[in-house]
C-alpha cells in the first residue's frame, strides 16, 4: 500500500511545513510520497527538505485550497490519498494502522485517522512530550469540553499471545490490533459532521478519479462539500480509528494568524450556503445521503443563522444581506418543502419557508426568535443571567451618569491597587464632586462603602449591571467582562496591575491552558480601553506588542498605587500600619512573597516548597531583630501551619493592599513574582530565593527580563545563602548599588509620588471641576 | 513485559484453583513473565504438588524474586483469582503505552457465575460502537474478542478519591511498578499499595475486566483487618493522612456492619470496636 499525502500550503505556512516533515519522518511506515501544494517556490534540493520519502511540489490556479488539492490529486501516484494540513501532524502509528486495516478491506471504504483538536502548537507539544516520555501523552484537548476523551482505546499488541482454544478470524485479529468504528448500513450517514471533515481522511485514488470528485475551486472558504459528500456516497463505509492519530491544531491567534475558518469575511454565510448547495446537488434527490445532509444543513440554519441576521445581534453586514438571501433561497429550493416541514418546527419553519418562497427576510420574526432564545436560556438556568440580559437589552439604553465613576480592582476581590489610589486622590481633591461606585465581591473587607459619595455594588449583581451600563467613567485594573458593551460616550481606563514580567497575550507562544480564544478576546476587550496606564517606558514597549495597544493612548504616568511609596508621610503611615497589624515597632520586617507554582511544576496538594525557606532557622538566627511577614498564594498559606513560630511569623496573605506591606518591610525575599518592580521604589534590599531555578528554566524562557543580569539583588539557591545575605545587608547594598541604580532608572524613573494626579488630569480632563483641595 | 505474578494463597490452599490459575497463566505465557507461589513458611508442598507446579513453571518462594528491570511490574493474585483469556496481552499493551504507573484492574466477581457476568456486561454495552463494529466483522458469538474489543483505560489523577480507594488499595489485582515498591512493607499488602499511591500523581484503570477476583473484606475479613492495621503504620504526608484515616474508619465500620456474615466472633468484633474508638474522627475534604 502506497500513500500520497496532500498538503496545501500558503507561503506564510512554509515554516510549519518543516515541523510536519520532521513529524512524517517519524511514521513507522514510510511507503508514501508527500505532495506540497504551494505556489511559493521551494528548493527541495536543500538539506532541510531531505527525507526518507519523496517530496514533490505542486503549483496551482486559482489560488484556493480547493484548486491546490485538485491539482495534487491529479499528480498523485499513491494507491490511497491522505489529506493533511500544514499545521497539523500525525501520531507515529497513524499510517501503519490505516494500512493494516486497508489490507483487510476492499478499496471502496473511507479511512479516518480520527482528528484530535488542540490549540497546543506542534513544537510546544513535541517539547513537552519529550519531557514526559509517555507513549499515550496527548496535547491539551481543544474541542468541546464535554467531548474530551477520558479514556484511551487499548489495541492488542501485535505480539499478543491469545488462547489457542478460541480461534479468532484474521480480520477480527487485525481489528483488535488496530481498532476502528465502522459507519455503514443504517449507520452510514450518522455523525455526518465528523465524517465530512477532509483532514485526516484516507480515500482510494482510483475511486476518486473514477467518480471525478473535485473540491470547489471558486469557494475560498468552503471548498470541501462537493468532494466529501459524494465521496461518502460512493464508499460503503467510513472506518474511524479508535485512537486519535491525526492532531488538528486550531489557531489561537485569530487576530494575527487566522485559519481559513477564522478569517473575517463578510460573505462567509453566503459562501457557506453555496458550499452546501454545490454539495447537495451531487446526490440523487431523496436518497439517504441527500436527506441526511439537507437535514444537517437545516439544523445549522436553525441554530446559527438567526442571530447572524437579527437586528441587534447581527454580524452579516446589511449590504451583504441581499446576496445571502438570494443564495439561501436557491439552496432551500433544492430541498423539498416536505423535508423542511419534517425537520423544522414553529417559528423557525415559518421563517425558512418564507425565505424559500419570497427570498426576503422576515426580520421581525427573526428578531423575535433571537429574543425568545435569550429569554429561554435564562428560564432554563432558573433566572441566572437575567441581570446580564437586562444589561444588554435595557440598561445600556438608559441615560449616562456624567459624574459617576465605577472602580474595580482584581475582579472585586479587594479594595486595592491603582483604582484605590485614583479613588482616594479623587476623594481628596474633588470631594463631593463625583459619585464613586466600587465593585466588590460579597463580604470583602475592608471596603470603602462608608466613605462619602461612595456606593459598593456586588459584582454581577443588578446594581453592578446598572452602574456598569450608566457610569460615564470606568477604572478597572484587570479585564472587563467579555460581554461588556462600550457605549461611545463613556470613558474606560485600564490601569493594568503591574510591570510585565512574564510574557503577555500576543507574546505568549502557547495559550493552550487558557481560553483558546484568549488572544482574540483580549484584543477586542483592549480595543474598548480609552487609556491604559504604563508604569515605565519598558511597559510602554511591552504593551505595544503584547497587547497590540497604540502607544498614543497610553498614559505614561507611573503607577498611582505606588504614590504611597513616595509619600512624604510614608514613615508615619508605616508606623500606623505596623500598629494595625500588631507588629512591634522595634522589630525590622522581612517580607517573603514567593510566586505560586502551578500544577505544571508541583502536583496539587504538594506544598513542599513552602518549607524550603527555613523559617525555624530564620527565627533562631534573626528572631531578636526581625519578624517575617508572609505574603503567598492563599492556597498555600491555608495549608501552612505557622503556629510553631509564635510571634515571629505574620501571615498577611489576605491583607488587601500589598503596597502597605512593602512600606513597612525592610527587606524583600521573592523569586519569580513581579512584586520587586514596585518594591524597588523604596530602594530597600531585595533577595531572590530561587531554590528551584533550574526546574523553572522553561518558564524563565517566557520572561521579559533576564533573571541573571537584570535584577537589583542576588539569586540565592540555598537557605545558607539567604541567611548570609540577611546577616550582612549593608554589604549586599554596596555590592548591588550599581545594579539597583540601573534597575530603578529602567523601571521606576516615572515614580515620583504624583502618578495619580497625572492620570486623573489626563483621563478625566474636561470633566474635572476646579480642585477643592489641591493635594501636595 | 517483565512481570512477576505473585500468588498469595489463602490460609487453606485450594490446590485445584491454584493449578487452574497457574495453567491459565502458562497458557498465556509471555517472555519475561514469571509466576511465583508465595508459600507461607508454615506450609509445605507434597512432591506431587511440587512436580505439577514445576511443570507449569511456577517457582515457590516466600520472598519472591522481583523483576530487576526498571520497567518491571508485580501483580499479586490469590489462587482463587480467575484469569480471563487474553489478560496478559492486554496488560502488556497498557503497560507499554504508559510505563511505570500502577494499573488497577477491573474484575468480575469470583463468587458469581462468569458466563452470566460476561453476558450482563456485553448487554450493558450493546450500543457501544466498537461492539457493533465487531458484530459487522464477525458473526461468531465468541465473547472474548468482544471483551478485548471493548477494552480501554484511563489515566486517573484523582488519587485520593474516597470511592475509588478500595480498588486501588487492595493488595491483589493491581499491577505495581517494581521501581516504586518500598522494602519497608510486604509486597502483598495494603500498606505497600498505600505508600505507592501516596507517592504517585496518577494511576491507570483498565476498565474491562481481565480477572475474576474476590473482595478482601468479604472473603477474608480478619486478614483485611490486619491489612488495614498495617496500613496505619505507613508514614503519610499531611494530605494523605486524613484520607486514609477516613478510609480506615469506614472499612472498620463496614467489617462490623457485616460481622455476622463475615462470621466474626464477639471477641473479634470487640477488637474492631476498640480500634474504631481509637481512631480520631477526621474530615478529609476529598
Amino acid at each position: 500500500m502506497f500513500y500520497s499525502l496532500i498538503t496545501p500550503c500558503l507561503p506564510s505556512e512554509l515554516q510549519q511545513l518543516h515541523a510536519l516533515k520532521e513529524n512524517l519522518t517519524l511514521q513507522t511506515m514510510q511507503d508514501f510520497e508527500w505532495l506540497i501544494a504551494c505556489n511559493q517556490p521551494i528548493d527541495l534540493s536543500q538539506p532541510e527538505w531531505q527525507a526518507p520519502f519523496p517530496i514533490h511540489q505542486i503549483t496551482f490556479t486559482p489560488a484556493t485550497v480547493g484548486a491546490a488539492r485538485n491539482q495534487a490529486i491529479q499528480q498523485a501516484t499513491g494507491d490511497w490519498l491522505l489529506f493533511i494540513d500544514s499545521d497539523d501532524y500525525l501520531l507515529p502509528n497513524a499510517l501503519a494502522d490505516a494500512a493494516a486495516i486497508a489490507a483487510t478491506r476492499s478499496s471502496d471504504v473511507l479511512l479516518d485517522l480520527n482528528q484530535y483538536p488542540t490549540y497546543e502548537p506542534h513544537d510546544a507539544f513535541v517539547t513537552s512530550h519529550a519531557e514526559t516520555g509517555v507513549a499515550d501523552d496527548m496535547p491539551k484537548w481543544g474541542g468541546r469540553k464535554r467531548l474530551r476523551p477520558k479514556r484511551h482505546a487499548l489495541n492488542l499488541a501485535t505480539n499478543a499471545v491469545l488462547p489457542t482454544d478460541t480461534p479468532v478470524d484474521p480480520t477480527v485479529m487485525t481489528w483488535l490490533q488496530h481498532r476502528y468504528l465502522e459507519h455503514s448500513g443504517d449507520n452510514r450517514w450518522a455523525g455526518l459532521d465528523r465524517q465530512l471533515k477532509v483532514s485526516g481522511k484516507i480515500a482510494n485514488r482510483k475511486l476518486i478519479l473514477a467518480h471525478q470528485l473535485k473540491f470547489n475551486e471558486t469557494n475560498d472558504l468552503y471548498p470541501d462539500g462537493p468532494f466529501m459528500l459524494p465521496l461518502l456516497n460512493v464508499t460503503t463505509s467510513t472506518l474511524r480509528l479508535s485512537q486519535h492519530t491525526y492532531i488538528r491544531v486550531k489557531h489561537n491567534d485569530p487576530i494575527n494568524h487566522p485559519s481559513v475558518h477564522q478569517q473575517d469575511d463578510p460573505r462567509r454565510w453566503a459562501k457557506r450556503i453555496q458550499d452546501w448547495q454545490t454539495a447537495l446537488v451531487t446526490l440523487p434527490n431523496d436518497s439517504d445521503g441527500f436527506n441526511a445532509y439537507a437535514t444537517r444543513d437545516l439544523h445549522r440554519l436553525h441554530r446559527y443563522l438567526y442571530a447572524a441576521v437579527a437586528t441587534r445581534t447581527g454580524t452579516v453586514p446589511a449590504e451583504q444581506l441581499p446576496e445571502l438571501l438570494h443564495t439561501l433561497q436557491a439552496f432551500l429550493n433544492v430541498i423539498p418543502a416536505s423535508l423542511i416541514k419534517q425537520t423544522l418546527h414553529g417559528q423557525s419553519r415559518r421563517i425558512i419557508l418564507a425565505i424559500r418562497r419570497d427570498g426576503r427576510l422576515p426580520q421581525r420574526q427573526v428578531n423575535r426568535i433571537v429574543w425568545m432564545r435569550e429569554l429561554n436560556r435564562i428560564i432554563h438556568r432558573h433566572g441566572r443571567g437575567s441581570a446580564k440580559l437586562a444589561y444588554r437589552w435595557w440598561l445600556t439604553k438608559l441615560p449616562l451618569k456624567p459624574k459617576t465613576i465605577l472602580y474595580e480592582s482584581f475582579l472585586g476581590r479587594n479594595y486595592s491597587d491603582s483604582p484605590k489610589a485614583i479613588y482616594e486622590y479623587m476623594q481628596r481633591t474633588y470631594p463631593g464632586q463625583f459619585h464613586h461606585v466600587w465593585v466588590m465581591n460579597k463580604g470583602v473587607e475592608p471596603n470603602p462603602g462608608k466613605q462619602p459619595n461612595t456606593t459598593v455594588v456586588k459584582r454581577f449583581g443588578w446594581r453592578y449591571m446598572y452602574y456598569l451600563a450608566t457610569s460615564k467613567f470606568q477604572v478597572i485594573n484587570m479585564r472587563q467582562p467579555k460581554w461588556f458593551i462600550k457605549r461611545p460616550e463613556t470613558k474606560f481606563l485600564s490601569t493594568w496591575h503591574g510591570t510585565p514580567l512574564k510574557h503577555l497575550v500576543f507574546d505568549m507562544d502557547n495559550v493552550a491552558s487558557a481560553n483558546p480564544l484568549y488572544k482574540q478576546i483580549f484584543y477586542h476587550q483592549s480595543r474598548q480601553w480609552d487609556n491604559l496606564i504604563a508604569a515605565n517606558q519598558f511597559s510602554v514597549d511591552v504593551f505595544e506588542h503584547a497587547f497590540m495597544y497604540p502607544t498614543d493612548r497610553m498614559l505614561k504616568s507611573g503607577y498611582p498605587r505606588n504614590d504611597l511609596l513616595n509619600a512624604p508621610d510614608k514613615d508615619a503611615k508605616a508606623r500606623a500600619i505596623k500598629e494595625k497589624l500588631g507588629i512591634p515597632l522595634d522589630k525590622k520586617i522581612i517580607l517573603y512573597a514567593p510566586t505560586w507554582r502551578d500544577d505544571d511544576y508541583y502536583g496539587v496538594g504538594d506544598y513542599k516548597f513552602t518549607l524550603k525557606l527555613d523559617i525555624a532557622r530564620l527565627r533562631r538566627e534573626l528572631g531578636d531583630d526581625y519578624v517575617l511577614v508572609l505574603r503567598t498564594h492563599y492556597f498555600i498559606t491555608e495549608h501552612l501551619d505557622t503556629t510553631g513560630f509564635g510571634d515571629f511569623v505574620y501571615n498577611e496573605s489576605s491583607y488587601n493592599d500589598i503596597s502597605e506591606l512593602y512600606l513597612i518591610s525592610d527587606v524583600l525575599i521573592t523569586d519569580y513574582s513581579s512584586v520587586f518592580f514596585d518594591y524597588a521604589i523604596l530602594k530597600r534590599p531585595i533577595l531572590y530565593f530561587v531554590y528551584d531555578y533550574e526546574k523553572y528554566g522553561s518558564v524563565l524562557r517566557g520572561f521579559y527580563l533576564n533573571m541573571e543580569t537584570d535584577l537589583p539583588g542576588p539569586l540565592l539557591k540555598t537557605n545558607d545563602d539567604v541567611l548570609a545575605a540577611l546577616h550582612d545587608l549593608p554589604a549586599l547594598k554596596r555590592e548591588y548599588a550599581d545594579a539597583y541604580h540601573k534597575f530603578s532608572e529602567r523601571f521606576n524613573a516615572w515614580e515620583d509620588g504624583h502618578a495619580s494626579q497625572r492620570v486623573v488630569d489626563a483621563f478625566f480632563g474636561d470633566a474635572l471641576p476646579a480642585p477643592t483641595n489641591k493635594t501636595k | 513485559m517483565n512481570l512477576l505474578i505473585n500468588i498469595v494463597p489463602n490460609e487453606t490452599i485450594s490446590w485445584d484453583r491454584l493449578l487452574q490459575l497457574s495453567a491459565a497463566i502458562e497458557a498465556q505465557r509471555f517472555a519475561g513473565v514469571v509466576t511465583n507461589l508465595q508459600l507461607p513458611a508454615n506450609q509445605e508442598l507434597t512432591g506431587a504438588h511440587q512436580a505439577k507446579l514445576a511443570a507449569l513453571h511456577v517457582t515457590v518462594q516466600e520472598q519472591p524474586q522481583l523483576p530487576t528491570t526498571a520497567d518491571g511490574y508485580v501483580l499479586n493474585l490469590r489462587e482463587t483469582t480467575g484469569l480471563l483469556p487474553g489478560a496478559l496481552a492486554q496488560w502488556q499493551s497498557v503497560t507499554s503505552q504508559h510505563a511505570n504507573t500502577p494499573v488497577s484492574l477491573a474484575t468480575f466477581d469470583n463468587q458469581l457465575p462468569l458466563d452470566e457476568q460476561i453476558n450482563d456486561y456485553l448487554t450493558a454495552h450493546a450500543n457501544n460502537g466498537l461492539l457493533r463494529t465487531y458484530q459487522q466483522l464477525s458473526d461468531s458469538d465468541n465473547v472474548w474478542p468482544q471483551l478485548w474489543g471493548l477494552q480501554n483505560y484511563s489515566v486517573q489523577t484523582n488519587l485520593k478519591n474516597f470511592r475509588l480507594l478500595s480498588q486501588r488499595l487492595r493488595p491483589t489485582g493491581v499491577l505495581l511498578p517494581v521501581s516504586q515498591l518500598s522494602p519497608d512493607y510486604p509486597v502483598v499488602s495494603l500498606a505497600q499499595n498505600l505508600q505507592l499511591l501516596s507517592q504517585q500523581t496518577e494511576i491507570i484503570r483498565l476498565h474491562v475486566p481481565t480477572i475474576q477476583n474476590g473482595s478482601w473484606s468479604r472473603d477474608t475479613p480478619l486478614a483485611w483487618f490486619n491489612q488495614l492495621q498495617l496500613g496505619q503504620r505507613v508514614t503519610l504526608n499531611a494530605e494523605w493522612e486524613p484520607v486514609f484515616e477516613k478510609y480506615y474508619r469506614s472499612q472498620l465500620k463496614r467489617l462490623l456492619k457485616h460481622a455476622d456474615e463475615n462470621q466474626l466472633t464477639e471477641a473479634q468484633q470487640d477488637l474492631l470496636r476498640d480500634q474504631l474508638e481509637q481512631v480520631p474522627v477526621l474530615d478529609a475534604h476529598h
